[in-house]
């Protein structure tokens, strides 16, 4: 369900931040930003498709074809 | 929308709201990612919660005499107006103001482009008061 | 011989031939019958507006009739009344629905209004329900406005052939002076009354809602002190016209009643001192005949008042069932935050509460008039 993508983002958000502190101090500040990069994008296209259907949602209920 | 979908929703808005804040400290735009997403879901199952009440204001508007493309026009603006709305409190949420004034324009713009024929419809009206 | 005569004589006494003075008991009804026709009621009966028409026959009030005039009660009455009251509030009734669904949706989007943002997205959204909403309650309006303008000049059409009239009955029932003064009177003040209110009031107020309707889209243009300024104009000067007809005519009837007072017994004394024998007789019969006569005034007068209410009434019913709705719906709007809808709605309500006055005005004018001559005629003699 769509609880599980809020979650799914979280979990995203936690590792990539995990990752990222972990990166800087192993001395790889380009890897932990290529990282974080990743991470936003990844989570975009999943909202993306959330947003889609919420467009269509209320498209359909108030008649906006 | 029952009670069941209501409790659903609280819990969203809930978990999504710790979340933010827990990774506004380390990444503050996840931070922001997420209040979006929240607010999405939310608003898809109020609006999928509306579909009743939608549904029987357009039964009662069938009784009158009022012609039903009113109606239409009554109700894409209310969409139109949801959506704008959704777009700039998250602008405003992430600080861009300026972003936000520009799509809130943009939603203005398109509800007056809509209600266009009422505007004609009640100037005939009034026109035929002043005779 | 002589047998034959006596047995003729008896024969005449065993045979008399009855003899008796014509039947000198009035019968009312058919003297009144005669006098109403000697007046023109048939004219009159033609002139009665088209509405008052129906709801008398249903009523069976249509004739002028003393014996159902006083059965009139008011159990008659409400069942009509109650009938007409249920015929008007049919179909506003459903747009009052509608109209509140739209108060419902703007609810709706000013919930999701954050209270830290400008109104902007929820006054745009106003703007287009105040146009629903306008489409929806503009066409009654104009009808209300429409008919209050024809029934006010149906009735003073109908008041042009009353009050020549009723004049006519209350001078021939011993009332010459009161008779010319509210025939002079009261034509003028009718016609000018409804010349004034349907020719300058009324689209005064049609003006005052095309103001606002254009205010309401424009709020930072301050309208409104230019529209209640009409408002207040035109009620005042309604009140104004009203008052002072009424006073004078209260005046001027007060007057002529003591002068026809004065009339009515110099004309008993005369007849009195120069009939010699049968001259207290006479007056008192000339007292009967007046008492007849006064009876027919009032019947007249009667009629007269019920007409009026029934012409009035229908369209009272109609703008006063539009007035509650509009009113209704501008306090949801208050209440829901919707401060557009809610203005024009007021001044909807407005308009149509300024409609109800002159319907008012117009009425209390036939009414008050015709009642205040007919009491003051009461106690003559």
């Amino acid at each position: 369900m769509e609880i599980d993508l809020i979650f799914r983002i979280a979990a995203i958000g936690i590792i990539v931040a995990v990752l990222d502190q972990v990166l800087r101090r192993a001395d790889r500040p380009e890897i932990a930003t290529m990282t974080t990069l990743a991470g936003v994008i990844a989570v975009l296209l999943m909202m993306i498709a959330e947003i889609n259907h919420l467009f269509e949602t209320v498209k359909s209920v108030f008649g906006l074809y | 929308m029952e009670v069941s979908q209501l409790f659903t929703l609280v819990g969203v808005g809930l978990v999504a709201m710790i979340m933010a804040v827990t990774l506004r400290q380390y990444r503050p735009e996840f931070a922001l990612l997420v209040s979006l997403v929240a607010g999405v879901v939310i608003l898809i199952g109020v609006v999928r919660g509306i579909l009743p009440v939608v549904e029987q204001v357009q039964t009662i508007f069938q009784s009158t005499q009022m012609p039903a493309a009113y109606l239409q026009v009554l109700f894409k603006a209310l969409g139109i107006c949801f959506l704008t709305q959704i777009a700039c409190d998250a602008c405003r949420d992430a600080g861009e103001g300026a972003i936000g004034a520009k799509v809130e324009l943009a939603g203005k713009v398109a509800v007056l482009v809509i209600s266009l024929p009422l505007f004609v419809q009640v100037l005939t009206i009034v026109r035929g008061l002043l005779v | 011989m002589r047998r034959l005569m006596v047995a003729l004589m008896l024969l005449l006494l065993l045979f008399p031939m009855p003899v008796r003075a014509e039947d000198s008991e009035l019968n009312l009804e058919e003297q009144m019958e005669e006098q109403l026709d000697a007046l023109g009621a048939d004219e009159l009966l033609r002139h009665v507006p088209e509405e008052a028409r129906e709801y008398l026959q249903e009523a069976d009030l249509f004739d002028i009739d003393l014996k159902k005039l006083m059965e009139l009660t008011p159990g008659k009455f409400f069942p009509a009344l109650g009938r007409m009251f249920w015929n008007t509030v049919k179909r506003p009734s459903r747009t009052l629905a509608a109209m509140l669904a739209v108060i419902l949706l703007c609810a709706l989007l000013e919930s999701l209004r954050d209270t830290v943002s400008e109104p902007a997205l929820s006054g745009a959204f106003q703007t287009v329900s105040v146009l629903c909403i306008l489409t929806a309650v503009a066409t009654p309006i104009l009808d209300c406005i429409v008919r209050t303008t024809n029934t006010i000049q149906q009735a003073a059409f109908f008041m042009l052939s009353f009050i020549p009239m009723f004049s006519a009955a209350m001078i021939s029932a011993g009332q010459p002076a009161t008779g010319a003064a509210y025939n002079l009177f009261l034509l003028t003040a009718c016609q000018v009354v409804s010349q004034v209110v349907a020719q300058t009031f009324i689209p005064m107020m049609a003006v005052y809602l095309a103001f606002c309707i254009c205010g309401s889209f424009v709020p930072e243009l301050n309208v409104a002190s230019v529209a209640s300024g009409i408002r207040s104009m035109v009620s005042w000067a309604m009140g104004l016209l009203l008052t002072i007809f009424v006073a004078l005519l209260s005046i001027q009837s007060m007057l002529s009643h003591g002068a026809d007072g004065v009339g009515v017994k110099a004309a008993k004394f005369l007849i009195n001192s120069l009939v010699p024998a049968v001259g207290s007789i006479l007056s008192d019969a000339y007292m009967a005949a007046q008492g007849a006569l006064r009876l027919v005034k009032t019947t007249v007068g009667a009629y007269g008042i019920v007409v009026a209410l029934f012409t009035f009434l229908p369209t009272f019913l109609y703008v006063a069932v539009w007035y509650l709705i509009t009113r209704v719906v501008a306090l949801a709007g208050d209440v829901v935050g919707a401060e557009r809808v809610s203005g024009i709605l007021k001044a909807c309500s407005n308009v149509l509460g300024l409609l109800i006055a002159a319907i008012f005005c117009f009425a209390l004018l036939i009414i008050i008039s015709t009642s205040v001559v007919m009491i003051a005629g009461l106690g003559a003699g």
